[in-house]
């Protein structure tokens, strides 16, 4: 099981803070693709423009953000976990 | 008696002496700021260095608690500064009025500081402010919009960087905010900072997510 955690505005929008999906060595893409068709709410277009991570969303791997690895093409496995969120930028 | 009798009954005199002996910088004096600095003078700190080069605008009162109309169009940091020695006379306080354009920004500011807190509005400002952090400093940040935010320590060597959390972020013009969140979140960063001050800080290597609609505070787990 990959379990995806969703805060904040997405959390709202999917109402459910948690989700998760049996799969393995799967691109965070298609494991987004995955939770869509498993909550039947279109979270693909929340989050994702072109097939590229909509900005000012961040989603974290195991506490890592994708940015930092192959973004929407990280690849990731049975056991991982996913945070997802709009960090707030105000002060 | 003294100001600080209630805090001692909690935390003891040699907690309320490593306070006095300790200076912070807060860059940012917006909500957060504004909340973060009335805490810790009323915690009992010794020394703020408050770095922004705002005026106080009518849309600011919502929510920037040391600041009132009579206030409009004042700079904030020596506004701040004034009201924050009405609460305590006799701690230091430095205004410097300067945008953060570049980590000399803050590494060059002439005296010593224990820790940095980041209350400020745009992710490239914040992340120059963690390039200047010292190795034997910490930096507490804290973001909010609408009713929500985040809070996390950051320290060389032991924690990821604000680049490497928040990369991709994307800076809002003036985003919707309302004041129980930079209260809630700025007395909470109080807190953090204090630990940090006391050695126990709570939120090294995680991300806390505050969210005021229903109450929820989740702790996401950061690796270095």
């Amino acid at each position: 099981m990959i379990r995806i955690k969703f805060y904040s505005l997405l959390r709202m929008f999917l109402k459910q803070s948690e989700i998760e999906i049996d799969a393995d060595k799967i691109s965070v893409f298609a494991l987004l693709q995955k939770v869509s068709e498993k909550t039947k709410k279109d979270i693909i277009s929340e989050v994702i423009d072109a097939e590229q991570l909509i900005q000012g969303t961040i989603i974290l791997v195991n506490g890592r953000n994708i940015y930092h690895l192959e973004k929407m093409n990280t690849i990731v496995r049975n056991g991982d976990k996913l945070d997802i969120f709009p960090p707030g930028g105000g002060g | 008696m003294d100001m600080f009798s209630r805090n001692i009954k909690f935390w003891g005199e040699k907690k309320q002496a490593i306070l006095k002996d300790s200076s912070i910088l807060i860059a940012g004096m917006g909500g957060l700021g504004c909340t973060v600095a009335e805490n810790l003078v009323r915690a009992g700190i010794g020394k703020l260095i408050l770095v922004d080069n705002d005026i106080i605008t009518e849309t600011n009162l919502n929510r920037q608690i040391l600041f009132d109309q009579i206030d409009i169009g004042k700079s904030k940091v020596i506004t701040a500064k004034k009201k924050l020695l009405r609460i305590n006379s006799k701690i230091e306080i430095m205004s410097l009025e300067k945008k953060i354009e570049s980590t000399n920004d803050i590494s060059k500011i002439e005296t010593s500081f224990c820790g940095i807190v980041d209350c400020l509005d745009n992710y490239k400002s914040r992340f120059l402010l963690n390039d200047a952090l010292k190795d034997d400093q910490f930096l507490v940040h804290g973001g909010v919009k609408n009713d929500f935010g985040q809070i996390t320590t950051v320290k060389n060597g032991i924690t990821q960087s604000l680049r490497q959390i928040f990369e991709n972020y994307k800076d809002e013009v003036e985003p919707g905010i309302i004041p129980q969140t930079v209260i809630t979140l700025g007395s909470l960063m109080a807190q953090e900072i204090i630990n940090n001050l006391f050695g126990k800080p709570q939120l090294l290597n995680k991300l806390l997510i505050i969210e005021l609609s229903d109450f929820s505070m989740f702790k996401i787990d950061l690796k270095k």
